[in-house]
């Protein structure tokens, strides 16, 4: 009735052991997989120098491939690569020799031979596809064969030997069905894709045996630090906090109008969405809210996505980030995923403490985004704003909406629908002047204002005026006087 | 390796011997986690530089040498004018080699592979002195 225990190996590979579903199970024979640069040697060694002991010693074979001078040259730039570990816990061996005789017997029993001598925990043969190469080279007919023989011998000898093992694989057809696959526990493949100008590294878990793993494909990012695999965003549990329990906490935006349009603040814990024109105040709007926070003693956080980053945030912010009252997500890298985001900022709320979080704004990130992510946005974004909710942090979200006034609409991403709050934000024409309205669209299981009201923007913000009671059609841009019944279609169409 | 050499190494043929003995055991240290031709090459490599300080050298930069062959490096030695003279030669190799492999890898790791066959392999002055 006592089932067999598997131990979950952690590999302290930032978010690697959360798409792995726990952990790397102990003794399991696994294949890191990819083209060449995808940055399996890199992983290899980062998972060995966080893996071994001198209780759990690992060894690590050099095939053909990579030359093992340049590889120790190369690895060992990263932080976690330690020389005192070498000959200690870590035994690099190479195998070029019997590599060259084109037999893997002779391979395998080198290997055989070197694990019954230092009894290790861990086992990485780097790269295999050299194995496979050099048998195929020889012309050996029974070349596939012997291989899979091989393959097999080795899974089980190392299960038996009680060693957790990577075949580090230069590259395999994923879709050819390989003998080699099916004997491995578990499969990592690794990927880079390029599109234009960017380079995106991926991770896929493609099996591994008894975990439940997060599926699909994870980007990565190498560092000095190493490898860090962006793990999607926990998606929220249930929300167990009770739907009237947002709404008895509001949030002050910093602006006593706008709290009074919205029914008295935002709920606390709310994703809000600021949908506006070029310079109708959007990004002033989230900076009040942030320096609300700021001045009730709560941190928050800002990811500002713009195209020119030393563009002067206003003073206020700009104080607030200085005196650390902000923490910003520095969003400057090319080749940036929404779940890379959002483990930065989830990362950064926990860290700090946050109790607001801006985005500003949702259309520069989406430039700022790597190309292949893009068509994937919208889901991506879902998530994301599920996570941030998980977190109990109240979220301003800002999107560059251009003016249409045959339409009504609040976003480009049609994400409006997972925002639990909506200001709309307009320019209309209003005695030969060009006048800026705004509107609370929705606040979700709360009442709110539903008055378009036209607002100006000075020194000290944004400054809300009165309903325009007088006109109609505002949100046709040309809105008439209420007395001259000469009606405008589209403006009543969206009242 | 100080004792080792004491004061019997009075002859270039002792002095060989024991330069081709710190051969063997760096080419030990080395080829299982680089390769027998990995350690070569780097030997080769070593030669070549080394053999603008050292012409003795120059007879083995073009010939052909097996790895873990040292043969021709003690007839090389043994053949120098003094016992000083052949000490030199060595010990400008091996510092050419250190410096070398010390440059590929850094010296923390190439101290730590070669910890078991030379003393205080970073330091080349150090090496020097203990085959004079």
């Amino acid at each position: 009735m006592n089932k067999a225990t598997i131990n979950r190996l952690q590999t302290h590979v930032p978010g690697l052991d959360e798409v792995l579903g726990g952990g790397l199970p102990e003794f399991s024979f696994n294949i890191l997989a990819g083209p060449p640069g995808s940055g399996k040697t890199t992983l290899a060694h980062q998972l060995m120098f966080a893996l071994a002991t001198p209780e759990r010693p690992a060894l690590y074979f050099t095939v053909l491939g990579e030359p093992p001078l340049k590889m120790l040259r190369y690895q060992q730039q990263f932080d976690f690569f330690d020389s005192e570990k070498i000959n200690q816990s870590i035994r690099f061996i190479n195998l070029a020799d019997e590599t060259a005789t084109g037999d893997l017997g002779k391979v395998l029993a080198r290997i055989v031979a070197e694990v019954k001598a230092h009894a290790p925990g861990l086992v990485f043969v780097d790269s295999f596809r050299s194995v496979i190469l050099s048998a195929h080279g020889k012309g050996n007919a029974n070349a596939f064969i012997s291989l899979q023989q091989f393959v097999q011998q080795l899974g089980m000898l190392m299960t038996s030997w009680q060693a957790t093992t990577f075949l580090v694989g230069e590259y395999f057809h994923e879709r050819e069905p390989s003998p080699i696959f099916t004997v491995a526990d578990g499969l990592i493949w690794m990927r880079q894709s390029a599109q234009d100008n960017s380079v995106v590294r991926k991770i896929e878990i493609m099996k591994m045996r008894g975990q439940p793993t997060s599926p699909g494909l994870h980007s990565f990012r190498i560092t000095n630090a190493g490898i860090n695999v962006f793990a999607p965003p926990r998606i929220s549990a249930p929300d167990t906090s009770g739907p009237e329990e947002p709404l008895k906490h509001r949030v002050a935006m910093g602006n006593p109008k706008l709290d009074e349009m919205l029914g008295g603040g935002l709920p606390r814990g709310y994703s809000l969405l600021i949908a506006g024109p070029t310079g109708s105040g959007k990004s002033i709007l989230a900076g009040t809210f942030l320096a609300e926070g700021a001045r009730n003693g709560e941190i928050g956080i800002i990811a500002a996505f713009e195209q020119r980053p030393n563009r002067s945030r206003g003073k206020l912010l700009a104080d607030l980030i200085a005196s650390g009252k902000i923490g910003v997500i520095d969003t400057q890298a090319a080749t940036l995923s929404v779940d890379e985001i959002s483990r930065m900022l989830i990362t950064e709320i926990e860290r700090r403490k946050a109790t607001r979080v801006v985005l500003d704004s949702l259309s520069g990130f989406e430039v700022l985004l790597a190309p292949t992510f893009r068509d994937t946005f919208r889901e991506a974004l879902s998530r994301m704003v599920s996570a941030l909710a998980a977190t109990g942090v109240t979220v301003l979200m800002t999107s560059e909406l251009e003016d249409r006034y045959d339409e009504l609409r609040f976003s480009p991403y049609g994400n409006a629908f997972m925002t639990d709050a909506i200001i709309v934000q307009r320019y209309i024409e209003l005695h030969s002047r060009l006048q800026r309205m705004m509107a609370v669209v929705k606040v979700r299981a709360s009442a709110h204002s539903h008055e378009l009201r036209i607002y100006n923007i000075d020194d000290s913000g944004i400054q809300i005026g009165d309903m325009l009671a007088d006109q109609e059609g505002l949100l046709g841009g040309r809105p008439t006087h209420r007395s001259d019944t000469a009606d405008r279609s589209n403006g009543s169409k969206d009242a | 390796m100080t004792g080792e050499l004491g004061v019997e190494a009075t002859n270039t043929a002792q002095i060989a011997d024991l330069a081709v003995a710190t051969w063997r055991k760096v080419h030990d240290a080395l080829w299982p986690i680089i390769g027998h031709a990995g350690v070569a090459a780097l030997f080769k490599r070593s030669l070549y530089l080394a053999r603008v300080d050292h012409p003795a050298l120059i007879a083995m930069v073009d010939v052909e040498i097996a790895p873990g062959d040292f043969a021709l490096l003690r007839e090389v030695l043994a053949q120098q004018s003094s016992a000083d003279a052949a000490a030199a030669v060595q010990a400008g190799l091996l510092k050419t080699f250190l410096s070398l492999l010390t440059s590929l890898i850094g010296a923390a790791l190439t101290e730590r592979l070669l910890s078991s066959a030379i003393d205080n392999p970073s330091s080349g002055e150090a090496v020097q002195d203990t085959l004079l």
